[in-house]
């Protein structure tokens, strides 16, 4: 442009005359004054100078130290002769905020103070005349430029690779190299370029020493000082030694450990020894390698000096990068020593990280941002998954590591005091922060909302400044600050409590601006618009600020107005959607809310929402994903409408159905619209349900949305049918695929899904899934609703209907207590009418037991309590129990719910149970036992309503015939693995032995001992019928699971109870009181399996011999799958085997006692019995004894069992008596061989008549 | 301090009846018999003593609560005699037995006094040998 100018002008003053110049000039003079002749003279000059320079600038840049004033020739030839010489590279410009003050700045000291009426004067000096002199190589006596270039032969030169690019201040990335022979160091993006000398500390610079060293030593080595200086003082002084450069070339440590560079990322081994130390590397204490080990970076990372602190910041964000691909299962090179490590090291970087977060500069900005690479950055796929509403405490817990008592007021600090201190960027960084610590757990989100300010600071900066400044501000308002205060209003209802007293109507201007009169840009204002609904639906659910509803009551006419335009996106009509769906559900009962009667019937009768929801409906297609979401959306609005018609409308909403259905009905019809979306919905949820195995996590969410929608349908379905009708309608309100819902779920019911939050580490699984429940509990919740559809289908019949209730309550998650015990309830309405032994009166006795499966009372003493030592753990317990929101809201759970997160995965098996009763266990009838067992001090027994009036023998009673009865028809209709299991049929039946009695009432017969009652023992035997050894077909299935009944056990009894405690006083109670009951002693057997540790057996065995001859079972009574379970491994413990020797010698064991007690015996007399690799190494001193033993005292039978003993190790079956004692004659004669040999000629002789003849 | 005297574990209350005999209604020849005041020492002893017995099926005891001073002993027959004959006779084989065994131990302690009346005098260190009378005098007692 100027040169343009410059150019017209001077083709001007060439077609001028000299007058004409002369008479401008003038003009100019008059102008300016007498002064704008110099002026302009300096100035031309300035841009000669500057053209000039941009004219080779390109290609040498500030690199080269040229004197000032060079000939333009000159320097072009002296870079040509250069050209090949590495450049020796600049020491990277760090900041250097606290270091000394430069030299310039001391100058006037050195000024005479004489001269004192010198004017200060400036040089013209513009950035370019300012030469940077590229730092020095490790000696200042090397001159780097005066070397020629190597040679193109020479082996030992290693290239940093050519220089190119500016000389930037950014520290050097190493890029490794790509074989070990190939020396080639390559030097990207950096500034740097170095040459062999520099490069090879040691090496050529050493020859070089070696070389001159009978002559003229070189300047500046401490030999030169010396014989200069010193001439006295004697050479190779020892205590001057480490002044001299180390010889050996890697004398410092072998170097395994890791080094790092600047950008955090490791150096090889084979690269840290040779890299120059010009890059930047070698600033630590310890050896000549390049880099920085872990232990040097933490060191350097509390430095006093802020620019070695920033650099150390941003090192280990770069390794935590590093480390957080590692663990993601991405290949890292060099970095294998921390692999397993991640977590730790994680845990040591952030706490450097938070040590600095309160510094001031750059140090702090770096510090910010390491704490987010490590909090938020490591992981950051969860935070999604958290904001659906799930904690993200995890068992190794870095969060919990943090203090947040520091944290969170210096982030508090930072958004109020010294918010101008901190780039945008960092605010954010610091804002995400908040965000992740908000998702962990409970008591991070009340310690962030109780820090003062810090939610205020926040919502001020992201929301209310950018809005009231409007759209001239450059940044509009974050609606990730909204999504903060969504997901701490999500955590507790006290909480949320607190932010609707705060924040309510702060949020509320993001409502009554619609996207379309907004200033700021229609994306940004959707988002925030539809983030502000969520919050108000969160809030909603728990019944809190309803009353924005007819406060802002135009706005929202407005909002619904524009929602349901097609101009609106669908994400904004969802989410207003579902606000208005939780505010209608809050309508219904109006006492539900807080306060009540905040939002009331007869305004949302008179809003008249659902006409334009159904205008809506006419307008959206059904082809894509979110118009269907859509779909189920307004259903679902629609169905809550239905549903308060239902309770608060005249004559049970009669009116509103009719005309709602009116249309319904059309578009329900063959190919309308509804039915279209239905079934292309039932469609992808079936198809993504087949292809199970490697579900990702948005297609999880995709389901779970098709999940909802077809739940919304149903519930629509359901909320047509009249109120106060039982069984099925007379005709469907509207058509629904009703056999393909079956199918569907049927379906769900068998699905892996529910394996996920229960599943090991499986690669099948994308990372996260352990927090898949989150999705899942939407499937629950259709399930729940299918439950309630399939009652009203005439084609399904009461069993069948029991079948699928019984078997799909399995599959509830926590959130569905309501819709459980509803289930229940209509369980026992349906069972007495199916005829087993119930009446109604008797079933309900269940019901206080069944409801504390679901929803378990605090124990009141224990908050009450107020012991000084048990104080802590008793308040643990006595914490209010949470109860989830459910899905769809209902007016009781809005008046009650108090959270909406789904408990961490992670969370111990007692918080758990403390956070919800459900899943439910598929023993879940039976958990009256459990009450019986603890009668004294169980919580349901002090509540029990006045009209319940039962015996324990009533309870067991109802208990057992229901379970019976549900497992039968489960079996009925092939759904028998959803029944009651063999380990906790045999628990329950061992809970009915344990009702110990004759402790308060003075009665000690049997007579009114449970078990003795005819019924309880008939359904005893009855439960554990199939079990039996014979029953069960053999080889089926090796059930197997080792511990199986310690596992159950755990769960009824209290902790640190184990299942031995339990086996011991059930043992005990049989030696006592038992009278040789049967099935008492059957239950007696399953823990001697050879699966169960040897305590067990040795309690049993060894401690209560005097019961063996009580118990008389056979074989195929036991039960067990397969009865190899109690031969093998073989029985080892020498205690163990000589109660089972007196316990055959003596004849006290019996049947299935005695032929287990021959086995192991005989197994450890007989090798051929044995696997040395399964059963351990044979003890031959042991079997002769045995043997003798026997032979000695034991009786005919005895001999010969154990003579004639056979099993087959190898087989699958076990041989039992008879057949077991026909051991074929070739092994006998090895037997016979072994006696004869170990034992005993005169053993052999008394044993002839068993044994082969020879 | 609450804690109940010590002699309500061994002497019977007014008009309490040592032994009392419950017959199991639903079981055959089962009786469930109660022993108060007494404790595991007989309890345990009985019990070993019946299931010694070979018309006995079952022999169990139990002490209910640690502070009640009494227990249960449940006995089951195979019909030959009664569950309360299988204790009488349990019970005086058990005194035969243990009064033999006193008689053995007298004999034995005896033997040892005469030895230790006989050598031991020049063996005690203290030359106190006439300090042993005195126990003998409290286990003649």
């Amino acid at each position: 442009m100027r040169e343009q100018i410059s150019r017209e002008n001077e083709a001007r003053i060439a077609g001028m005359t000299p007058e004409e110049i002369e008479d401008e000039r003038k003009q100019i003079l008059e102008r300016f004054g007498a002064g704008i002749g110099s002026l302009l003279e300096k100035a031309k000059r300035n841009r000669m100078k500057r053209a000039s320079e941009t004219a080779y600038s390109g290609r040498s840049g500030a690199a080269s130290p040229l004197p000032p004033r060079l000939d333009e020739e000159a320097t072009r030839a002296a870079l040509q002769n250069l050209q090949e010489v590495p450049i020796s590279p600049e020491e990277p410009k760090f900041e250097r905020a606290r270091s000394p003050a430069p030299p310039a700045l001391s100058r006037p000291d050195t000024r005479p103070s004489s001269r004192a009426d010198r004017r200060l004067r400036f040089a013209d000096l513009d950035p370019k005349d300012v030469y940077v002199y590229e730092s020095h190589p490790p000696s200042p006596r090397k001159a780097v430029l005066a070397l020629p270039p190597p040679s193109k032969d020479d082996q030992d030169v290693v290239s940093l690779g050519t220089f190119r690019g500016r000389m930037a201040s950014s520290p050097v990335a190493i890029v490794e190299p790509t074989s070990q022979d190939d020396q080639q160091i390559e030097v990207s993006g950096g500034d740097s370029a170095g040459d062999n000398t520099a490069s090879q500390p040691q090496g050529t610079a050493d020859k070089e020493d070696y070389a001159l060293k009978d002559q003229e030593p070189e300047e500046g080595t401490p030999e030169y000082i010396r014989r200069r200086y010193f001439p006295a003082v004697p050479a190779n002084d020892p205590n001057l030694a480490w002044m001299s450069t180390s010889t050996e070339p890697s004398e410092g440590p072998a170097s395994t450990d890791l080094r790092f560079d600047l950008h955090g990322k490791p150096i090889p081994p084979s690269l840290s020894a040779k890299l120059p130390t010009s890059l930047g590397l070698h600033h630590h204490a310890e050896g000549s390698h390049a880099g920085y080990t872990l232990d040097d970076i933490f060191l350097l990372s509390r430095s006093t000096v802020p620019a070695q602190r920033t650099i150390m910041m941003g090192v280990l964000s770069g390794l935590t990068q590093l480390l957080s691909k590692m663990k993601k299962g991405e290949y890292v090179p060099h970095l294998e020593e921390l692999k397993g490590k991640e977590e730790e090291t994680r845990k040591r970087i952030v706490a450097a990280g938070v040590e600095a977060l309160n510094e001031r500069g750059s140090v702090g900005l770096r510090a910010v941002e390491l704490v987010w690479q490590c909090v938020v950055g490591w992981d950051e796929d969860l935070i999604g998954l958290g904001l659906e509403g799930i904690w993200l405490e995890s068992a190794n817990g870095l969060i919990r590591s943090l203090s947040l008592e520091f944290i969170l007021p210096s982030i508090s600090t930072m958004f109020n005091q010294n918010r101008d201190a901190y780039p945008h960027e960092s605010l954010v960084q610091l804002l995400e922060i908040v965000q992740r610590l908000a998702l962990e757990n409970v008591a991070n989100a009340e310690k962030i909302v109780g820090e003062d300010k810090l939610l205020s600071g926040i919502v001020q900066y992201f929301l209310l400044e950018p809005h009231s400044r409007g759209p001239e501000e450059s940044r509009s308002p974050e609606p990730e600050a909204i999504s903060l205060l969504i997901s701490l209003a999500q955590a507790s209802r006290s909480i949320a409590e607190a932010l609707a007293r705060s924040f309510v109507d702060d949020i509320l201007r993001f409502i009554t601006i619609l996207p379309e009169s907004s200033s700021f840009p229609p994306p940004v204002a959707t988002v925030l618009l539809a983030r502000s609904l969520k919050f108000y639906t969160v809030l909603g659910s728990y019944g809190l600020s309803t009353s924005v509803a007819s406060t802002a009551m135009e706005h929202i006419a407005r909002l619904n107005h524009y929602a349901c335009s097609s101009s609106a996106s669908t994400e904004l009509s969802l989410a207003w959607m579902q606000l208005a769906q939780v505010w209608i559900a809050c309508a219904i009962d109006p006492h539900a809310t807080t306060p009540p009667h905040a939002i009331t019937w007869s305004r949302v009768l008179a809003w008249e929402w659902h006409t334009e929801w159904l205008a809506l409906l006419d307008r959206t297609g059904g082809t894509s994903q979110s118009e269907r979401e859509l779909w189920g959306c307004v259903w679902g609005a629609l169905a809550s409408w239905l549903e308060g018609c239902k309770v608060n409308a005249v004559r049970g909403g009669e009116k509103e159905r009719e005309n709602l259905l009116r249309v319904a009905k059309k578009s329900f019809e063959q190919n309308g619209p509804a039915s279209s979306v239905v079934s292309a919905v039932l469609d992808s949820l079936m198809s993504d349900l087949g292809n199970s195995q490697s579900l990702s996590r948005s297609q999880l969410k995709g389901m779970a949305a098709n999940a909802d929608t077809i739940r919304n349908v149903i519930r629509l379905w359901l909320a047509f049918l009249p109120p106060h009708l039982e069984g099925p309608p007379e005709a469907p309100p509207f058509e629904l695929p009703f056999d393909r819902l079956s199918a569907l779920a049927a379906n769900l019911l068998s699905h892996s899904i529910w394996n996920i939050p229960q599943a090991p580490r499986v690669e099948i699984y994308p990372p996260g899934y352990r927090y898949f429940p989150v999705y899942i509990q939407h499937f629950a919740a259709l399930l729940a609703v299918y439950l309630s559809l399939s009652r009203r289908l005439p084609a399904v019949t009461k069993e069948l209907w029991l079948a699928q209730a019984c078997s799909l309550i399995l599959r509830l998650t926590p959130g569905n207590e309501e819709a459980v015990l509803e289930i229940f309830n209509e369980v026992l309405r349906v069972l007495p009418t199916l005829g087993p032994n119930i009446n109604p009166q008797s079933a309900s006795i269940l019901g206080p037991f069944i409801q504390d499966a679901v929803l378990s009372r605090t124990k009141e003493e224990e908050e009450e309590g107020g012991g000084d030592e048990e104080e802590e753990s008793e308040i643990k317990v006595a914490k209010p129990r949470t109860k989830l929101t459910p899905l769809v809201p209902t007016p009781t759970s809005i008046a009650s719910a108090t959270t909406a997160v789904l408990i961490s995965p992670f969370a111990g098996v007692k918080f758990q149970r403390q956070f919800s009763g459900l899943p439910l266990h598929p023993d879940w009838m039976l958990n009256a036992m459990n009450h019986l067992l603890h009668s004294g001090d169980s919580v349901v027994f002090k509540h029990l309503p006045k009209e319940w009036d039962a015996s324990e023998v009533d309870v067991t009673r109802t208990s057992f015939t229901f379970a019976l009865y549900s497992r039968n028809i489960l079996h009925r209709f092939k759904l028998g693995r959803y029944a009651v299991s063999r380990d906790e049929a045999i628990l329950s039946c061992m809970k009915v032995f344990m009702l110990e009695h004759g402790l308060v009432k003075d009665s000690v017969t049997s007579n009114d001992e449970v078990f003795r009652d005819k019924t309880v023992e008939t359904l005893m035997e009855a439960l554990l019928e199939p079990y039996r050894a014979r029953s069960a077909p053999s080889g089926e299935s090796s059930d197997g699971e080792e511990w199986a009944l310690e596992k159950e056990a755990g769960r009824f009894l209290p902790t640190g109870t184990p299942f031995y405690q339990f086996y011991t006083d059930f043992v005990g109670l049989y030696d006592a009181i038992s009278f040789s009951h049967p099935l008492f002693a059957l239950l007696l057997l399953p823990p001697l399996s050879m699966h169960y540790a040897i305590d067990y057996r040795k309690l049993f065995w060894c401690e209560y011999p005097q019961i063996l001859r009580t118990i008389s079972i056979y074989p195929n009574q036991v039960l067990s799958n397969n009865l190899r379970e109690y031969l093998y491994p073989v029985e080892k413990d020498p205690q163990v085997i000589g109660s089972l020797l007196s316990g055959i010698v003596k004849r006290g064991a019996k049947e299935f006692l005695w032929w287990v007690a021959i086995h192991h015996v005989a197994a450890n007399i007989w090798q051929d019995l044995r696997d040395g690799s399964l059963d351990g190494s044979f003890n031959e001193e042991r079997g002769v004894k045995l043997l003798q033993a026997v032979v000695d005292q034991g009786d005919n039978e005895t001999v010969v069992g154990i003579v004639r003993y056979w099993q087959d190790r190898g087989g699958d079956e076990a041989r039992v008596s008879p057949t077991c004692f026909d051991a074929a004659q070739d092994v006998l004669k090895r037997r016979k061989e072994w006696i004869e040999q170990s034992v005993g000629k005169g053993y052999a002789a008394r044993l002839a008549g068993l044994l082969p003849a020879n | 301090m609450n804690a109940p005297p010590r002699y309500e574990l061994f002497v019977l209350e007014d008009g309490e009846k040592p032994v009392e005999v419950m017959e199991d209604t639903k079981i055959p020849n089962a009786a469930t018999i109660k022993i108060v005041k007494q404790d595991h020492t007989l309890g345990n002893m009985l019990r070993a003593q019946l299931l010694a017995t070979p018309h006995v099926l079952f022999a169990g005891y139990k002490v209910p609560h640690p502070l009640h001073p009494y227990f249960q002993i449940k006995i089951q027959t195979d019909g030959t005699i009664t569950p309360q004959d299988a204790l009488e006779q349990a019970a005086s084989k058990l005194i035969g037995t243990i009064s033999d065994l006193e008689a053995k131990f007298r004999r034995e302690f005896t033997f040892k006094g005469n030895e230790t009346d006989g050598t031991g005098a020049a063996d005690d260190p203290y030359g106190t040998g006439t300090a042993w009378s005195g126990t003998r005098d409290y286990m003649d007692f």
